[in-house]
């Protein structure tokens, strides 16, 4: 055989390779492609996840439930006075009026247990001073602030009339941080003078403003709301239900001290009075 | 990714520091977000399950993260996608656990010149969206380690043509 034709015969690989159709892609090369699909597949269905939470939860779901009607009654006035002379309040300047009478704002949402907790004062005082309709039971979300549920008021489509204080109440958000009610001008201006943080819940007593409640809903959590009315109608003693009383007669003490101690039947009372004396 | 996992965790220092990075952080979420509350009688645990939850597992790929975005940096191989998804991460995180009683946010905003109106329209926010805010901080932290760790092992890795290639080049006769 010539030499030609044993070079012929030769393979040379490099020749070979660069002569031959494209090759299967090496298994590191499949490995590589399968890999990226993979993470591309995770990152779509991490965005859809993100997205669709973010499009569920700014639907908002209402609580749901069939409100159930609650009394106003909630026992007589008890001996019970705060642990300072303001308790939690700050003496402010700005009045705060609805054409004469002195108005009690409170600014809350339905989760929140402080509010829950504060509203069973705010209904007790202002019980003496005129009269409710539309209250509803309610409660705060479990685990809310660390607390169990805290029972209370439903007081979102309740109305008070008096001819002595008026009353302006704003649920921020229900149970499940859906948009309830919004804030008017006014009611915007107090809260960025006097709660720069934002805080819930908000109580303004025409001279008188307090972030937070009266009180910690500790003694009152995991109740039922008919325990608790039950206790205060009875004039009870008992440690959770001190606070309440306390803080509704300060509330009381506030309003009287903005309106002339109007009426008589609460304002005239000796430990309203007292704690009247503490507030000059 | 287990590879660069592995070979960043064996060495003790960054161990130690991943350990004590998830306990600061831990720590910071659980007091910013008030459960861990500090009085005159002593310190006080208010559970919270789902906050707690979501604070130990933004702590724990935080403190996963960061020890891995050192070691990259170290080598120049890391970029700001990565970094910047591990302090979005840890940020975001820590909004969403602030939603019920927020204590840092509000102080950060308030010294920032917002309003009480718009602190507490960002609180109500904050609040309303604390699983997705929670969800996209534990992803963004989650990306940080898998893109960091990945850069990480492909640049220790050897290419397999490399090998090939040295061995053709010195293993077969001319």
């Amino acid at each position: 055989m010539s030499k030609k034709a044993r070079r012929a015969d030769v393979v040379n690989p490099v020749e070979q390779r660069q002569q031959a159709p494209g090759p299967r892609p090496r298994p590191r090369q499949r490995r590589t492609r399968r890999s990226a699909l993979l993470q591309v597949g995770v990152g779509v269905v991490a965005i859809a996840i993100l997205v669709g939470s973010f499009v569920y939860y700014s639907l908002g779901h209402s609580s749901g439930g069939v409100a159930i009607a609650a009394s106003a009654d909630l026992g007589t006035m008890t001996a019970d006075t705060p642990t300072s002379p303001t308790g939690n309040f700050t003496p402010v300047s700005a009045p705060l009026r609805s054409g004469q009478k002195p108005v009690l704002l409170f600014v809350g949402a339905q989760w929140c247990p402080y509010c829950a907790a504060e509203r069973w004062s705010i209904v007790k005082a202002l019980a003496r001073f005129g009269s409710w309709s539309g209250l509803t039971i309610g409660q705060s979300t479990d685990r809310k602030g660390g607390f169990g549920v805290v029972p209370t008021y439903g007081l979102t489509t309740a109305t008070f009339s008096s001819p002595y204080v008026a009353y302006e109440g704003k649920e921020l958000q229900d149970n499940s941080s859906a948009t309830l009610q919004s804030l008017t001008a006014s009611e915007q201006a107090l809260v960025d003078r006097y709660d720069s943080k934002g805080s819930l819940p908000m109580v303004y007593v025409d001279g008188y403003a307090m972030v937070g409640a009266g009180y910690t809903p500790t003694g009152i959590q995991g109740q039922a709301f008919s325990a608790i009315q039950s206790q205060l109608q009875r004039g009870s003693s008992a440690a959770s239900i001190e606070p309440i009383n306390a803080e509704a007669n300060l509330l009381t003490a506030m309003l009287c001290k903005a309106d002339g101690d109007r009426p008589g039947t609460a304002c005239s009372n000796a430990t309203i009075q007292a704690i009247e004396q503490g507030l000059q | 990714m287990i590879v660069a996992l592995r070979l960043v965790y064996g060495r003790p220092v960054y161990s130690v520091s991943a350990a004590m990075l998830f306990v600061a952080v831990l720590v910071f979420y659980l007091w910013s977000g008030q459960m861990l509350l500090v009085s005159e009688s002593g310190l006080a645990l208010l559970v919270q399950p789902d906050l707690m939850v979501a604070s130990i597992i933004l702590a724990t790929l935080f403190a996963v993260s960061l020890p891995l975005q050192v070691y990259a940096l170290r080598l120049a191989i890391t970029g700001v996608r990565q970094t910047g998804g591990t302090i979005l991460g840890v940020v975001i995180g820590g909004v969403s656990i602030n939603c019920c009683t927020p204590v840092l946010l509000p102080a950060l905003l308030s010294l920032a010149g917002f309003s009480g109106t718009n602190i507490l329209s960002v609180n109500l926010t904050v609040h309303r969206y604390l699983v997705p805010l929670t969800l996209l901080g534990a992803l963004l932290l989650a990306y940080s380690v898998v893109s960091t760790a990945t850069s990480l092992a492909g640049t220790c890795a050897m290419p397999r043509e490399h090998e090939e290639a040295n061995l053709t080049g010195s293993g077969l006769p001319a």
